[in-house]
């Protein structure tokens, strides 16, 4: 959703929550008729307002006291938007995650990367073998992500030797770790164009 | 002259909107004048008496939505101290409500208890760099005046995004469909026997979802919806929530009785297991 399109809805629907509020019940489906062009961004906030926003306590009127745990969570948080000297190795956890908070969804991102969502996922999921991967992908991912591409090596355990040996221990527990050859060859969803030309990336590569 | 009625009705119904309409854009520029006003007030940046205002509880307390173009001048005068405190404020005073949510994301799965630990500190983080990053983008203006719907949003899309991540929620494609003969169609509205082999099956196993859903607690409702693919999501929350018929959804969405019911078939056959619980309760 852009950003216009994003504010179109949110004021739309900050008025059902306002009549919410209100003690009243209003009618979804008035709002449906009434923003036709909306109807499916509409309806989502609505489920997700009534799932697991509409109980949410009130601000206290006394500071709250925010929890070691909390306090660490929004550390870890101002870290990853402004990170500090001491910490200048960026780090990420996770590239839908990374990809979330610039507003890109993750077929967005598979579309960017030319690759699929399923492949997307398996590398989200350090499910395929990271001396495989083409360091063109690891560059399309940095421009993508807008990270440098260190802190993508970084995410699959390229940068150090021991992280590559942990990351490969992982892969073998678990007994899923494939190349990233492999998974192209499997995709369904990848189309032929796509698949050509990894193939042919992974050949340049010698991967 | 029935024709002329209904005209007169919808008539009716359009003024009494744009008056609606009307008083609601005069409350929204008596709202943003308000908020500027508050804004312009406050003391001069940085000094002693700005911040004792922006940190202040009770009666005094600040607008969030002003806190959010404190924010925005700090950045713009580059000090990053004076960024992080007024984030400081803003995080301390929607912490009850980023917390309790954070929990309530975390109870719709089951998890061990270190899960639970690690997950609660990932979605916290999560959530508190999408609000730094709205923040901080000035061009996010609705921020500056309905500060907890835009975290609403946000919250909304940090929880898609984890419950995507955790691998909790495949989005499930929205099935093409083919086109249903009307014969066909229409012999779902005859008895059960007139039905034979895997059709038979499908039929009983889509009444019982659906009798499961109306069985469903209301309240329950919408954490079942949001799993469904956007189309399937509205019309379920029409006719389960709302409790409009297929005719009047049909009429709402602009789509024909026939959509209706295949999304409706579509989504009773999504939910059918996340419904099991409830089934077997229903046939006990």
């Amino acid at each position: 959703m852009n950003r216009e399109r994003e504010e179109a809805v949110q004021r739309i629907t900050a008025r059902y929550v306002e009549e919410v509020r209100a003690g009243h019940r209003p009618n979804i489906s008035d709002y449906l008729a009434r923003y036709p062009l909306y109807t499916d961004e509409i309806a989502d906030f609505v489920a997700y307002y009534h799932a697991f926003e509409v109980n949410l306590p009130e601000e206290a009127q006394s500071m709250p006291v925010i929890s070691g745990q909390f306090q660490a969570a929004i550390e870890a948080a101002w870290e990853r938007v402004v990170p500090t000297r001491a910490h200048s190795t960026r780090t990420i956890t996770s590239l839908l995650g990374t990809a979330s908070t610039l507003q890109l969804g993750v077929s967005q991102l598979a579309g960017k990367l030319a690759v699929s969502v399923d492949i997307l996922m398996k590398l989200e999921r350090h499910a395929i073998d990271a001396t495989t991967i083409p360091g063109e992908l690891i560059k399309q991912l940095a421009e993508a992500l807008q990270q440098p591409t260190q802190v993508i090596q970084a995410f699959f355990g390229m940068s150090q030797g021991r992280q590559v040996a942990e990351t490969q221990a992982v892969y073998l527990l678990d007994g899923q770790a494939q190349s990233f050859r492999e998974a192209i060859e499997e995709s369904a969803q990848l189309s032929e164009e796509q698949r050509r030309s990894w193939r042919s990336i992974l050949d340049q590569e010698k991967l | 002259m029935l024709c002329l009625e209904k005209v007169s009705v919808i008539v009716k119904q359009e003024l009494a909107q744009s008056v609606e309409d009307h008083d609601r854009d005069s409350e929204l520029v008596k709202r943003r004048a308000s908020l500027a006003a508050i804004y312009d007030a406050l003391p001069a940046y940085g000094s002693t008496a700005y911040w004792k205002t922006l940190e202040a509880r009770g009666d005094t307390i600040l607008p969030l939505e002003v806190l959010v173009r404190c924010v925005r001048h700090a950045i713009k005068c580059g000090d990053d101290l004076g960024r992080k405190r007024v984030f400081e404020v803003i995080f301390c005073r929607t912490y009850n409500s980023n917390e309790y949510w954070a929990n309530s994301v975390l109870k719709t799965v089951n998890l061990q208890a270190d899960e639970q630990y690690t997950l609660l500190s990932d979605l916290f983080a999560d959530l508190c760099e999408c609000m730094m990053r709205a923040l901080m983008d000035s061009s996010r203006l609705f921020w500056e005046e309905n500060f907890q719907h835009c975290l609403s949003f946000e919250r909304r899309h940090v929880f898609r995004t984890f419950m995507t991540r955790e691998g909790r929620w495949t989005k499930q494609p929205l099935k093409k469909t083919a086109r249903i003969p009307r014969a066909l169609l229409d012999s779902l509205d005859h008895p059960v026997q007139q039905l034979e082999g895997d059709v038979h099956e499908i039929r009983i196993e889509d009444e019982m979802a659906q009798k499961a859903l109306l069985a469903v607690e209301h309240s329950d409702l919408p954490r079942l919806i949001l799993s469904l693919p956007d189309k399937l999501k509205t019309v379920v929350l029409l006719i389960f929530w709302e409790g409009k018929t297929e005719k009047d959804t049909a009429l709402v969405l602009g789509i024909t009785d026939r959509t209706v019911r295949n999304r409706l078939r579509d989504a009773l056959e999504i939910l059918r297991h996340k419904l099991e619980p409830e089934r077997e309760w229903l046939y006990e």
